[in-house]
């Protein structure tokens, strides 16, 4: 995805209230930060694609960590 | 955003599913009944309806194959240059009546108006999302009942307007449970080879607890690599310092394995500061062939020229100083000088100190250019050396010497790892002739280079050689890194089989892996940094389950399931056997936990909990309970509608049943202000609907008939003159009877009076007018017209002076039993009259 295929995902995606509610309730269930990142993510831009975006991203920090 | 509160109040159908030829329906505020044998085109209608709301059909939403289902929308005998029309109208409390319109042409495009407008979407689009539809389908029980729990989980967040939660949980948890789809090449084979290693100390007894430490995570790191420590100490026989442990394990190994072979077949991997030190002399080298170095060596020529100029300017100089005191004598060879002779002197002077000017102050740059020429020459061969280096193994143990050896020791269950190596020898050979073929041109241009500068006899050609003799080198170095990249992880394997095969011969197996785990600490690292965000997957994966299941289980538990019940007590009779649905929850593991998305249908026999409804309940019972449970939802998530449509909901039930299900149409109609359109095959039953709800009175169609041109639908009466005339006299001789109840008689009287001046239309004019449209003034006209006597129109026109043509009683209105009983007498007879 572009940058500014980005941007325009990020301005027409936003979670419902109710996907919110749920995004909250599994994140008080956990402390984890990797988990907290990927639920963040959903929050903002369409999840079916995300996701495995920031779970890659989280991966090539730790790999390419200098 | 608009507020929808949508009752239906007509619907056209033309060319879309069993409708070919164009077909209305009108529909009661309340209750409409609309009766056909199978097949007659009755699911024509729900899905016209559906087709406008959401844009297509649930029996295609749900489809497995959608392909079998591509135009299947339009019908097959409607012309295919014509749209395909569906028009439904509405009334709304607060918008008044709107009319939507979806067209859809032959080639599947649909184009949606509303009140003659083209709108993209409806302007309730929005409150679509999270509704629970107003059908009722008997498919849709099916998929919601009889399929696995994780099917019915998502049917039932589609019923209860959850969709998005299911959709994100499904989104997570496909990441959960498969997260190497999404990991990069790199780090999967990273994790493949770490499995390997940790499985090969698995294999020594000693190294069993670095494994224990790995399986911790990163924090099991230390531990592990001082057991490492530990065990190399012991395995040497000496205390060593973490620096020198690596080589003294290497050194240990290799005194040992070297009575073996020595080698490996391996491409040397680029460690970092390789790396570092490979990109920094390719920058050293690219310098030798740089514009600027090259320029300058090119100038050497010319600066010869400009050390010639300032000479004769140094000479010019004492010259004119001498000529200032002898300014008719030549100062160097005594000659006499004219006035022309010292003009040329001066000028001579001028030009030659202007031309050195600017090359004054500088350094010969020639000691430099030679400096710059010996660091090109060292970064050549050091460049040369590192990319040589890692061929270097593998062209060894190929070597005829060694070629035995190296092949006895992967030995004939490896030959084909033999052939590996042999491939790889002859694809990287020709690469690295090429290569020092190039390195030898670049010394050549760079010897004449040398030869031309101490003899200062530069010039540009041989600038031009040598900035192309190591482009050439370069160009010819990448091809070979590329070549040696490509064979570094093919040549992976058969390396460690002949590490494995030496070590196993010279009884070195431990310390190779002792050496193995320290040279690939740092990845390690992070290999088990990824494995713990891997691992940390499944944690997630746990609370997301957890937390959809708490989700669906308020939304199904007591609300859901106590309405459900609710209406499944309606449908209950007093001789059903005591085996019933006893309510919703999600699965549980025996420790509490939610099963992923699994909703279990509880049921009860004679108090004792069963495994499953769907299990133990008859289809009729299962089917009742698909009914209750859809009724139920829709009342729940309710949409920008009032209507709620039943299609032919009565499914291998007795006759008991059936007439309680009666129970059920009343109470959405009445309690619930529903406005209940409902389907039907069974037109004994639907007899029964229509005298259970004789109050309502609704409308009733019959499709009597279907040919190529689509349905035939004809409007019936709800009930007949005389059962009409009956229950008003009934009413009005009650002394009992309510003002509501005396209203209700009027009612009845008047819609008689519509139906009996239908039939006079009929029999006495030969004309056809439905009771349904009549009002006052029509009534009038047509018994005027029929020769009807005029003291009796007047009578039966009086019985609509309590009412307005919107069946509205004025503000004084005071029912009247004598009043009914009167306007009773003129209906009886108006029939009289009627039938002579």
């Amino acid at each position: 995805m572009s940058e500014d295929e980005k941007k325009l995902d990020h301005q027409n995606y936003g979670a419902s209230s109710r996907v919110e509610e749920f995004l909250d309730a599994v994140g008080k269930k956990t402390n984890n930060k990797v988990h907290h990142r990927i639920l963040r993510a959903c929050r903002h831009r369409d999840p079916t694609t995300c996701v495995e975006e920031e779970l890659k991203k989280v991966i090539e920090e730790i790999l390419y960590e200098t | 955003m608009k507020k929808f509160c949508m009752k239906l109040k007509h619907l056209k159908i033309v060319g879309f599913r069993g409708f070919n030829a164009e077909r209305t329906i009108d529909f009661h505020e309340k209750l409409t009944i609309i009766s056909a044998p199978n097949s007659y085109g009755k699911t024509s209608i729900t899905e016209a309806l559906e087709f406008v709301i959401f844009g297509e059909t649930s029996k295609v939403a749900h489809a497995q194959s959608k392909e079998e289902y591509r135009g299947s929308y339009r019908n097959r005998h409607y012309p295919a240059d014509r749209p395909a029309v569906i028009e439904a109208i509405f009334e709304d409390t607060v918008e008044g009546t709107f009319v939507l319109q979806v067209e859809l042409d032959a080639s599947g495009n649909v184009r949606r108006f509303m009140n003659g407008e083209l709108v993209t979407e409806w302007p309730f689009s929005q409150k679509l999302i999270g509704a629970a539809p107003p059908f009722v389908l008997q498919h849709a029980l099916k998929n919601l009942l009889l399929v696995p729990p994780s099917e019915r989980f998502q049917g039932f967040a589609r019923l209860l307007g959850l969709y998005d939660v299911d959709a994100i949980q499904q989104v997570l948890v496909n990441l959960c449970t498969k997260p190497e789809a999404n990991i990069p090449e790199k780090v999967r084979q990273a994790l493949s080879d770490f499995r390997s290693l940790e499985d090969r100390l698995s294999t020594f007894q000693e190294l069993q607890p670095i494994v224990k430490d790995f399986k911790r995570g990163p924090v099991g790191i230390d531990g592990a690599y001082k057991k490492v420590q530990a065990r190399a100490e012991k395995l040497l026989g000496k205390k060593l310092k973490a620096a020198e442990l690596l080589s003294a394990i290497v050194s240990a190994r290799d005194e040992s394995a070297s009575k073996i072979y020595a080698g490996t077949v391996a491409i040397k991997p680029m460690s970092p500061p390789e790396q570092v030190r490979l990109s920094s002399l390719r920058e050293k080298v690219l310098a030798g062939a740089s514009a600027p170095f090259l320029e300058t060596y090119s100038r050497l020529g010319a600066r010869d020229a400009t050390d010639r100029l300032k000479q004769e300017a140094q000479l010019l100089a004492i010259g004119t100083e001498l000529l200032i005191n002898q300014p008719d004598t030549c100062p160097f060879c005594g000659q006499v000088l004219d006035e022309e002779l010292r003009k040329h002197i001066a000028s001579r002077y001028e030009v030659v100190k202007s031309k050195v000017g600017t090359e004054v102050g500088k350094g010969d740059p020639r000691n430099q250019i030679a400096q710059d020429l010996s660091i090109l020459r060292s970064s050549l061969n050091d460049y040369q050396e590192l990319l040589e280096q890692r061929s270097g193994d593998l062209l060894t143990a190929t070597k005829t010497e060694n070629e035995n050896t190296v092949r006895s020791l992967f030995g004939r269950d490896n030959e084909v790892s033999w052939k590996i190596v042999q491939t790889a020898r002859t694809t990287i050979t020709p690469h690295l002739e090429a290569l020092q073929k190039a390195r030898a041109g670049a010394e050549e241009a760079l010897k004449n280079c040398e030869a031309a500068l101490q003899s200062n006899k530069e010039d540009v050609s041989q600038a031009e050689a040598l900035g192309s003799s190591i482009q050439l080198y370069m160009s010819t170095a990448d091809k070979y890194s590329s070549k040696l990249d490509d064979l570094e992880s093919l040549l992976l394997g058969p390396a460690r089989l002949l590490r494995q095969a030496i070590d196993s011969t010279a009884g070195t197996t431990e310390l190779s892996t002792l050496i193995e785990l320290l040279e690939k600490k740092v990845m390690i690292e992070r290999v088990l940094r990824i494995r713990e965000v891997l691992e940390g997957l499944k944690e997630l994966k746990k609370h997301i389950d957890q937390t959809v299941g708490e989700v669906m289980e308020a939304a199904i538990g007591t609300d859901l399931t106590g309405s459900v019940m609710s209406w499944y007590a309606k449908i209950r009779t007093k001789g059903d056997p005591d085996v019933h649905f006893s309510g919703f929850a999600m699965e549980r593991t025996k420790a509490g936990d939610f099963k992923s998305k699994k909703v279990k249908v509880g049921a009860k026999s004679y108090g004792v909990e069963l495994s499953s409804a769907v299990s133990s309940l008859s289809e009729s019972k299962l089917n009742a309970l698909g009914l209750c449970m859809s009724i139920a939802t829709a009342l729940r998530a309710p949409g920008p509608w009032e209507f709620l449509i039943l299609d032919d909901p009565i499914q291998s039930w007795d006759e008991e049943h059936e007439v309680q299900f009666i129970e059920v149409l009343r109470s959405l109609v009445e309690k619930e202000n529903k406005q209940v359109i409902l389907l039907s095959h069974r037109d004994q039953w639907i007899d029964q609907v229509s005298l259970g709800c004789r109050t309502i009175n609704g409308l009733r169609n019959r499709i009597t008939g279907y040919t190529q041109e689509g349905p035939h639908i004809a409007l019936v009466d709800w009930a007949t003159v005389d059962q009409r005339l009956r229950e008003a006299q009934s009413i009005a001789c009650d002394p009992k009877a309510l003002p509501v109840r005396l209203q209700q008689a009027e009612e009845e009287i008047r819609i008689a009076t519509c139906q009996l001046t239908a039939e006079i239309a009929k029999k006495k004019l030969g004309r056809d007018r439905s009771p349904h449209n009549l009002n006052s003034k029509d009534v009038r006209a047509i018994l005027i017209e029929a020769k009807c006597p005029p003291s009796l129109v007047d009578r039966v026109v009086a019985t609509f002076g309590t009412t307005d043509d919107a069946h509205h009683a004025p503000k004084d209105y005071q029912p009247s039993a004598e009043r009914v009983r009167q306007y009773h007498g003129t209906l009886l007879e108006l029939r009289k009259w009627g039938d002579s």
